[in-house]
C-alpha cells in the first residue's frame, strides 16, 4: 500500500475518544455564537449567500435569541462595549481594516494636498465657494481633479467597476484617484459599515473635488430607523428612509463641494433584484437632482440584450461576443466593467475636463 | 459553507456525531459520509452535483473496465477515461477562452464564425477532484491498486467533504483503506488535529484576509496608482496571503478530517524555508506536485532519458501546473518556474559531474552559508513570481513589473499594521512546526473542562481579530 505523506504530525500517535472531541466541538458553538452574537447576526445575513440552508438559518435563529437573552439579563451593554473595543481596535492605525488606494502623488500635488489639508479660514472658504461653478453654469470644471471612487462590491476589487474606474482616470492628467470599496457595504446598515461617518473621513484624508459611487447591490433589505423602528424592504415607508440615507449622503458632498457622479444599478439576471436594483435606481436619480453638482450615470440599457432583458455575454466593437456578467448574475466580469467605465468616463467629461496624459 | 463559518461549524459537530456514532454498522456510516459530503456541496450549486456524480460513477466503471480488461485494450480503455475526464475539466475551465481564441482566429482567415454562447459555471473542486480520478484510473491500470467494487466507497473517495473544494488530492489507495470495517474507532492525534483547525482559521481570518483586504487586492488591480514600496511590500504580501489562504484551507481539511478519523497527506511543508527552487516544489502544495511527478513526469521519461529530455519534461510538467490554474497569466507564471528548475537542475548536474573530479568535502559553515542564501534568493524568486499568478492578466502583471521599477513615482503613505502582519506572518512561516508542537502539547496537557474553555476562547479571539466579511479562498477559483 502507497503511503503519500501521510504524516499526521507527532511521530508517535496518541489516541483520543471521539467524545471529546464532540464535547469541544458542542461547546464551540453553544458558546461561539451566543458571545458573538451580534456579529454572528451582520455575518449571516451580510455576507454573500452561498446558497440558503438550514445550518445557517440554525445559527441566525440562535443568535438572534442570544440577543434577546442577552438584552433580558442586562448584558447587552456589556456586549455593545466589549463590540465597539474590538472595533475601535481595529479602526486604529494598528489594525485598519478598511483601506483604498491611494492615489500617487505627485510632488506639485503633494504640497497641494499638504496646503488643503490645512484648515483654511472660514471666510475663504466661503470665498472658494463663490468662486466654484455650479451646475447650472454648465461649465466644465479644470484640473487637477482629485478623485474618489467609492462604494459597494462593484467598486471592490472583483465587483468590475471600481478598479477599471480606477486605472482608466490614471491615464488622464492632473488625476489623482482614491478607491475605497466595501464587500457587503451600502447604505442600509450603517451597523455593519458606516459609509457616512467614512465618506467624511475619507474626504478630510484625500479632500477631492470629485467623486464617483455606486451603491444598492445589498440595500434591498430592511432598515432600521432612528428611532428604532424596523422596515421591511417594500413596506410602506422604505422608500422614504432610504431616499433620505441617500439624501443625507450626498449632502456630504454637496457641502464639501465635492461634484458626484453616481453609477447606477445594471440589469440583474434575476427579476426580483432587477425589479428591487430598478426602485433604488429611481430612488437615486431623483435625489441626486436634487443636489448641487451631483450626477446620476444611468447604466440599465448598457447591459442589457437591446430589449430590456440581462445578457450575459455582450458585443464589443468588433461584434464579437464576450461574457460581460459574473454567473452570480449581479456581477460584472472586466468587459462588463469597461462598458460601465466607459459610460462614466463619457458622462464625466461633459462635467470635468479631462486630459489624456 | 466555507470552513470559516459558524453555519460550516454547527454542520461538522452534526456530522462528527454522527460520524461516530454510526460506526457501528460501516454500511449506514459509510452511507452517511456520502451524503453528508453530496449535502455539504450541493449547498454551493445543486447542478455541481450532478456533475459530481456523473464524473464520479464514469470513473468507477471505468476503472473496473481497466482492471478486468485483457491486456490490449487496457491501454485503450485508460487512454479514454484519462481522455474524458480531461475533457470534462477542460470544457468547464476553458471553453470561453477556446471559445474567444477560435473566434478571433477563424476571423483572420475571413470566417464570421460564432461558437455557442454557453455561460459556464466551473464546478467547485472540479480540478481537484478530477485529478483524484485520473490518478485512480492510471493506479489501477499500473496495478498498484486493484478497482474497487464498491460504488459507494468511490462516491465517498471523489466527494469527501473536507477535501473535496481545494484537496488535498489524496490517492484511492491511501484512502479507500481508511473505509475498510468502520474505519478508525478512535482520533488519532486528536490534538495536532484540532491545533490544526485553530491554526488554519488564524493564518485565514486573522493574517491572509486582512492583508487581501488591506493591500494585495488594491495594489494588483491597479498597480499604476501606487509607489514602489508599496508595490514591493504587496509582492512579499501576496507570499504570506496565498501561503496562508491556502495551506490554512489544507490545515483545516487535514484537522477536519482528522477528526472524522481520517489521515490526509499533507500538502504544505514549510515550503519558504526551501533552500532552493526544487526544494521549494517538493514542499508547495505537495498533493499537486507528487501528482505531476507520478502521472506526467515520470511517464514522459522523467530523467531516465538524458539531461536535455529531464528539462524538456520539466518544463512541460511546470507548464502543465500553470494550465491547470488558468490560462494566459497563469501559463506565464507555470513557464518562469519551470525554466527557474531547469537553471538549478543545470547548476546541479554541472556541479555532480565536476563533483567526481574534485572530490573535496565542503565544509559545513560554507554548506550552512549557501543554504541560507539559497533559501533567501528561492523566497525572494518566488515572490516576485507570483506577481505573474496573482494578476488579473498578463498586461497587468507587466504594468505591475514597470511600475516596480519606474523610479519617477513618488512616496505613498501606508498603514502600519500592513508591516505588522507581515511580520507575524514571517514568524509564523519560520516557526511553524515549532507552533505546532508546542500549542499541540499545551492542549494534550490540559484536562477536558480547561481544554473546551480554551478552545472556546481562542475561537472568540479570532473571530475577533479577524475582519467582519471574510474574502474567498484563492483556489476556490481553480
Amino acid at each position: 500500500m502507497e503511503n503519500h505523506n501521510l504524516k499526521s504530525g507527532d511521530k508517535t500517535p496518541n489516541f483520543t475518544s471521539p467524545k471529546l472531541a464532540i464535547l469541544v466541538f458542542v461547546f464551540i458553538i453553544t458558546l461561539v455564537p451566543f458571545y458573538e452574537s451580534k456579529r454572528v447576526v451582520i455575518w449571516e445575513t451580510q455576507r454573500e449567500a452561498q446558497g440558503d440552508n438550514v445550518f445557517r438559518a440554525g445559527v441566525l435563529k440562535y443568535a438572534s435569541v442570544a440577543e434577546i437573552v442577552k438584552k433580558k439579563f442586562g448584558l447587552s451593554n456589556f456586549f455593545d462595549k466589549e463590540h465597539d473595543f474590538w472595533l475601535a481596535l481595529k479602526k486604529s492605525p494598528i489594525l485598519l481594516e478598511e483601506t483604498g488606494t491611494l492615489g500617487v502623488i505627485d510632488g506639485n500635488e503633494k504640497e497641494k494636498k499638504i496646503e488643503n489639508l490645512l484648515e483654511k479660514p472660514e471666510e475663504e472658504k466661503q470665498k472658494e465657494e463663490l468662486i466654484k461653478p455650479v451646475q447650472s453654469l454648465q461649465t466644465r470644471l479644470e484640473p487637477p481633479f482629485r478623485i474618489l471612487i467609492l462604494g459597494d462590491s462593484f467598486i471592490a476589487v472583483g465587483g468590475g467597476v471600481g478598479n477599471p474606474l480606477e486605472s482608466e482616470l490614471l491615464k488622464y492628467k492632473e488625476v489623482a484617484v482614491k478607491r475605497l470599496g466595501k464587500v457587503s457595504s451600502g447604505l442600509s446598515r450603517p451597523d455593519y459599515f458606516n459609509w457616512n461617518l467614512t465618506a467624511q473621513e475619507l474626504i478630510s484624508q484625500f479632500n477631492p473635488n470629485t467623486a464617483i459611487m455606486m451603491f444598492g447591490s445589498n440595500d434591498n433589505q430592511g432598515l432600521v430607523t432612528s428611532d428604532g423602528k424596523v422596515i421591511s424592504y417594500g413596506k410602506e415607508g422604505w422608500n422614504e428612509e432610504y431616499s433620505k440615507r441617500v439624501s443625507d449622503f450626498l449632502e456630504i458632498f454637496e457641502k464639501n463641494n465635492i461634484t458626484v457622479f453616481w453609477i447606477g444599478l445594471p440589469v440583474m439576471k434575476e427579476k426580483y433584484f432587477s425589479e428591487r436594483a430598478q426602485n433604488l435606481n429611481a430612488i437615486y436619480e431623483t435625489e441626486v437632482k436634487n443636489h448641487k453638482n451631483s450626477y446620476f450615470v444611468p447604466t440599465w440599457d448598457l447591459l442589457d440584450d437591446g430589449q430590456g432583458n440581462y445578457a450575459a455575454y455582450l458585443p464589443d466593437e468588433k461584434g464579437q461576443y464576450k461574457l460581460a456578467r459574473v454567473s452570480d448574475g449581479i456581477h460584472l466580469q472586466f468587459f462588463g466593467g469597461r462598458i460601465i467605465v466607459k459610460e462614466v468616463i463619457k458622462k464625466a467629461e461633459e462635467k470635468i475636463k479631462l486630459k489624456i496624459k | 459553507m466555507l470552513f470559516p463559518t459558524f453555519e460550516f461549524f454547527y454542520f461538522f459537530t452534526l456530522v462528527l456525531i454522527l460520524n461516530w456514532s454510526l460506526k457501528r454498522w460501516p454500511i449506514a456510516w459509510r452511507l452517511f459520509l456520502l451524503l453528508s459530503s453530496y449535502y455539504f456541496y450541493s449547498v454551493w450549486d445543486i447542478n455541481f452535483l450532478l456533475i459530481l456524480v456523473a464524473i464520479s460513477v464514469f470513473n468507477f466503471f471505468s476503472a473496473l473496465l481497466i482492471d478486468k480488461t485483457i491486456l490490449g485494450l487496457r491501454k485503450f480503455l485508460l487512454f479514454i477515461a484519462v481522455l474524458v475526464n480531461l475533457l470534462a475539466l477542460g470544457f468547464f475551465k476553458y471553453y470561453d477562452f477556446f471559445r474567444v481564441s477560435t473566434e478571433l482566429l477563424l476571423r483572420k482567415f475571413g470566417f464570421l464564425a460564432t461558437l455557442p454562447l454557453l455561460e459556464i459555471i466551473l464546478p467547485l473542486g472540479l480540478s481537484f477532484y478530477v485529478f483524484r480520478a485520473i490518478s485512480y484510473n492510471i493506479d489501477v491500470y499500473r496495478r498498484k491498486i486493484a478497482a474497487t467494487f464498491s460504488l459507494l466507497d468511490f462516491l465517498i473517495y471523489i466527494s469527501f467533504f473536507p477535501q473535496i473544494l481545494s484537496g488535498p488530492v489524496a490517492r484511492a489507495g491511501d484512502f479507500l483503506a481508511q473505509l475498510k470495517d468502520g474505519g478508525a474507532k478512535k482520533i488519532e492525534n486528536f490534538y495536532h488535529h484540532l491545533t490544526l483547525i485553530f491554526l488554519g482559521l488564524f493564518k485565514k481570518l486573522v493574517i491572509s484576509s486582512y492583508l487581501v483586504l488591506s493591500i494585495t487586492d488594491d495594489v494588483f488591480a491597479v498597480p499604476e496608482n501606487h509607489s514602489q514600496l508599496v508595490l514591493l511590500l504587496a509582492v512579499f504580501a501576496y507570499s504570506i496571503v496565498i501561503y496562508f489562504d491556502f495551506s490554512g484551507y489544507s490545515d483545516m481539511a487535514i484537522g477536519f478530517a482528522g477528526l472524522l478519523g481520517f489521515k490526509t497527506p499533507i500538502n504544505f511543508d514549510t515550503p519558504y524555508l526551501s533552500s532552493n527552487i526544487k526544494d521549494f516544489w517538493r514542499r508547495w502544495h505537495i498533493s499537486i506536485s507528487d501528482w505531476m511527478r507520478d502521472y506526467v513526469y515520470i511517464p514522459l521519461g522523467g530523467n531516465r532519458k538524458g539531461l536535455i529530455r529531464k528539462y524538456f519534461n520539466l518544463m512541460i510538467v511546470m507548464f502543465l501546473v500553470g494550465l491547470w490554474h488558468g490560462t494566459n497569466h497563469f501559463i506565464i507564471w507555470g513557464a518562469i518556474n519551470g525554466i527557474a528548475l531547469i537553471i538549478f537542475n543545470l547548476y546541479q548536474d554541472i556541479k555532480d559531474r565536476s563533483f567526481i573530479i574534485n572530490i573535496k568535502p565542503v565544509e559545513k559553515w560554507r554548506e550552512d552559508i549557501f543554504k541560507f542564501f539559497g533559501g533567501f534568493f528561492t523566497f525572494i524568486f518566488v515572490s516576485f513570481s507570483w506577481i505573474f499568478f496573482r494578476s488579473e492578466s498578463t498586461e497587468n502583471s507587466i504594468k505591475f513589473l514597470k511600475s516596480l521599477f519606474d523610479f519617477s513615482k513618488n512616496s505613498e503613505p501606508f498603514k502600519i499594521h500592513i508591516l505588522i502582519l507581515l511580520f507575524i506572518g514571517f514568524f509564523v512561516f519560520l516557526f511553524e512546526k515549532q507552533i505546532i508542537k508546542k500549542l499541540t502539547n499545551i492542549q494534550q496537557r490540559l484536562p477536558a473542562p480547561l481544554l473546551i474553555l480554551f478552545s472556546v476562547l481562542v475561537m472568540i479571539l479570532i473571530l475577533k481579530l479577524g475582519p467582519d466579511i471574510i474574502p474567498p479562498f484563492i483556489y476556490f477559483n481553480f
